[in-house]
């Protein structure tokens, strides 16, 4: 039962070590980042900071030195995610690839690939997205329709992704495409690496209700993909996608994504705030402390290559639901309002979160896909 | 070491705790020789050093215990005597044999000791004891010429006012009128300014994360029998939703207890009790609805068997500080603290329960 599933996890004094070289770089590397941007958490994008951060060898920091890695333990990498999604960094140019894309390459792509795509991951200068989503394949990514014709050499690619995070500024995108002719569902799919560059690709921006553009429509006419640019087996890519998705759902990013709106309520909270501001911080702090204990402990499990697919769909979905609960709790604390132009930094914040908090339950696996997980897990499906 | 423990204090209690012995303790009868079988079994004093005649184990090694007492129900003060034991023992004190039970005096007027020619007379109301009417002895704090001490009473035969929690467990409040002869000694500094506050709401956690645990059980088993519009109920998606949020917030509430136990004895307890107490005392509601949803009208009836965790589960998260008291606490430590927060998450240290939250009525 999930009860049983959640043991304490304790980070090696190795990784606490790295906690505090961490804490000193970016004392100084975000020193001139706005407060206010800090709320855009990893969905803020400086190119600059990604190549600091590479040039301390804190991209793809463990996979292995052959690959440009840097072979630490998962902790450490663990250790470095949450001080940088605590602090507000903007990890966005390499997030995608340091999680998921470079993992995937590790796991199922061909030792050229690795060569090819993975060291300059780590340099921080090369980009990756996830192409999954599509106009009529949300939640229903059995549904994918965009589609791979065989042709000499390699695959013609047509259709369009949706909702493709951070697309226009990436130099690759990790496409789950349908390359058997006629396949239904689950069969069929394959994930190739496309080169966003290429001809016959077209990356429109998608502006969000907060008016931001961190999200795309990518439209492929007749897009050429050569063979090698095939991870893993064709037609194996519905397994390959479920267990990307597995280091998706249980990261700190899952709980953090409103943390600068805390940091910034602490601010203007001052050091004797009364009981109601105490309470509801207190409440955010348990929280957090209680998240993180899980996250920590599916790291744990993770490290020792067990494959915990219902705990990290219920730290997605508990992580989720706080971070939406956050600008609720806050709203109600101080007699201020959430403006666009406001001078004060935690006015700005609020405004920020209480906008994208929405997205924070649908990215990922919806909040009603992950708790079908659950339920499944245990026994009801 | 862990397993063994686990496999034979369920075992034991599955065996006796049948909801006739839950109903027959909610009419006042004490299950005394199951009672016996825990004491021979050793658990009261597993807590206790080797050197004083206990088991010598830690906290982690018995919350596995603790928490089956919660998913069982266990209707008898094993939790509280372990606890008392364990408070003793840190102190230097005898631990006396039978069920002991601990007193929670925060936010009360407390215990007033005075000096004596023969050593020390208590004053004062023990609000709630749990399981006063059956435990020999109370551990209870003092402070003495301004430093925290434990003290141990002998409690039978004091004037009583009995009450009951929701659960119809014991909580009865007990009045000290000049009692003397008490036995004293300093709390150790490692257990903080208000240890019985602080561990009691530990046990709760760990119970609370057994009875939650419990619930899930029966509602999945409920909606995989229960047919109605000609299928079972667990195949609608409504159900299986509501289902899957009574797992995470069961799990989160284990996920807290385990950590809370991980950390007791050392000074990052305060915070990560304080943690789970507050994540529980969350869930608590949460959970016991979603349960009683899923059962329907049976779930309401004395005769089904769900209201035992249900009614424990509302009773428990307001025992030693429900939720709301535990966020202020952190709340303020944080604010008042100077440094960022997430730094006091990484160090696990706060400081919480400092001399000025004993005093009363400072909840909002």
């Amino acid at each position: 039962m999930l009860a049983k599933s959640f043991q304490p996890c304790r980070l090696p004094a190795q990784a606490e070590a790295l906690r505090q070289e961490i804490r000193a770089f970016l004392e100084v590397a975000l020193t001139t980042y706005p407060r206010a941007d800090r709320a855009y958490s990893w969905m803020g994008f400086d190119a600059g900071f990604t190549r600091q951060l590479a040039a301390r060898g804190w991209i793809g920091m463990t996979w292995p030195k052959r690959y440009g890695g840097g072979e630490q333990s998962a902790f450490a990498r663990y250790v470095l995610v949450e001080e940088l999604l605590a602090a507000g960094a903007p990890v966005l140019a390499h997030w995608t690839a340091d999680r998921q894309s470079g993992p995937l390459l590790l796991n199922y792509g061909s030792e050229s690939q690795k060569i090819r795509f993975l060291p300059p991951i780590c340099r921080g200068e090369s980009y990756f997205c996830i192409g999954m989503s599509e106009p009529d394949s949300g939640s229903d990514l059995a549904a994918t329709r965009t589609r791979g014709t065989r042709v000499d050499g390699g695959w013609r690619v047509d259709g369009t992704k949706l909702w493709t995070t951070n697309a226009h500024r990436c130099h690759y995108m990790i496409a789950l495409v349908r390359t058997s002719v006629g396949s239904e569902r689950q069969q069929g799919l394959s994930q190739l690496i496309i080169d966003l560059t290429a001809p016959g690709v077209t990356v429109r921006p998608i502006m969000d209700l907060a008016g931001e553009a961190h999200f795309n429509e990518v439209v492929f006419d007749h897009a050429f993909v050569p063979d090698d640019h095939v991870i893993g087996t064709p037609g194996n890519g519905w397994q390959q996608v479920m267990s990307e998705l597995a280091f998706e759902r249980s990261g700190p990013e899952r709980y953090l994504s409103s943390v600068a709106l805390l940091s910034e309520l602490l601010r203007i909270a001052g050091s004797k705030p009364g009981p109601q501001v105490e309470a509801a911080v207190g409440r955010m702090v348990a929280h957090i402390v209680v998240l993180r204990q899980m996250s920590l402990s599916i790291a744990g499990k993770l490290e020792s290559q067990e494959n915990p697919v219902i705990e990290a769909a219920c730290v997605k979905d508990l992580g989720t639901e706080f971070e939406q609960l956050m600008p609720e709790l806050a709203h109600a604390l101080f007699d201020l309002q959430p403006t666009l132009q406001a001078t004060g930094d935690y006015e700005r914040v609020l405004a920020y979160i209480t906008q994208v908090a929405p997205s924070f339950s649908l990215r990922g696996g919806t909040r009603e896909i992950i708790r079908g997980i659950i339920a499944r897990g245990l026994g009801l499906r | 070491m862990r397993d063994i423990l686990e496999d034979s204090i369920q075992r034991l209690l599955a065996d006796h705790v049948t909801p006739a012995m839950l109903r027959g303790s909610e009419k006042g009868e004490m299950a005394t020789a199951l009672w016996q079988l825990i004491e021979d079994l050793g658990f009261p004093h597993a807590l206790v050093r080797e050197s004083a005649g206990g088991s010598g184990l830690a906290w982690s090694d018995v919350y596995p215990l603790i928490m089956a007492c919660g998913q069982h129900g266990l209707p008898l003060p094993l939790p509280e005597t372990m606890l008392a034991a364990w408070l003793l023992d840190q102190a230097g004190l005898a631990v006396p044999s039978g069920a002991l039970t601990i007193v929670d005096t925060t936010g009360t007027a407390g215990v007033h000791a005075t000096r004596t020619s023969h050593g020390w007379q208590l004053h004062g109301v023990l609000p709630l004891v749990p399981w006063g009417r059956y435990a020999s002895h109370a551990v209870l704090e003092v402070h003495v010429d301004g430093a925290l001490h434990l003290a141990r009473i002998e409690i039978t035969g004091l004037p009583r006012r009995d009450d009951l929690n929701l659960a119809r467990e014991p909580r009865d409040c007990i009045e000290l009128q000049c009692l003397p002869c008490v036995t004293l000694a300093p709390v150790p500094h490692v257990l903080g300014e208000s240890p019985i506050r602080l561990y009691g709401a530990m046990l709760r956690c760990a119970q609370m994360a057994g009875a939650m645990e419990r619930l899930v059980q029966q509602s999945i088993q409920y909606a995989r029998d229960r047919i109605q519009f000609g299928k079972a109920i667990g195949q609608f998606q409504a159900i299986q939703q509501q289902l899957a949020v009574l797992g995470c917030e069961s799990a989160a509430t284990a996920a807290g207890a385990a950590f809370a136990f991980d950390q007791a004895g050392q000074p990052t307890a305060s915070f990560a009790i304080a943690a789970a107490k507050i994540r529980a005392g969350e869930a608590a509601g949460k959970a016991a609805s979603i349960a009683h949803a899923t059962h329907g009208a049976i779930g309401f009836t004395y005769e089904h068997s769900l209201h035992f965790m249900t009614r424990r589960l509302w009773s428990w998260r307001s025992e030693f500080g429900h939720h709301g008291w535990w966020s202020r606490q952190i709340g303020a430590a944080i604010c008042s603290s100077g440094q960022p927060f997430w730094n006091c998450v990484t160090d696990g240290r706060i400081d919480l329960l400092g001399p000025s939250s004993t005093t009363p009525a400072e909840t909002p």
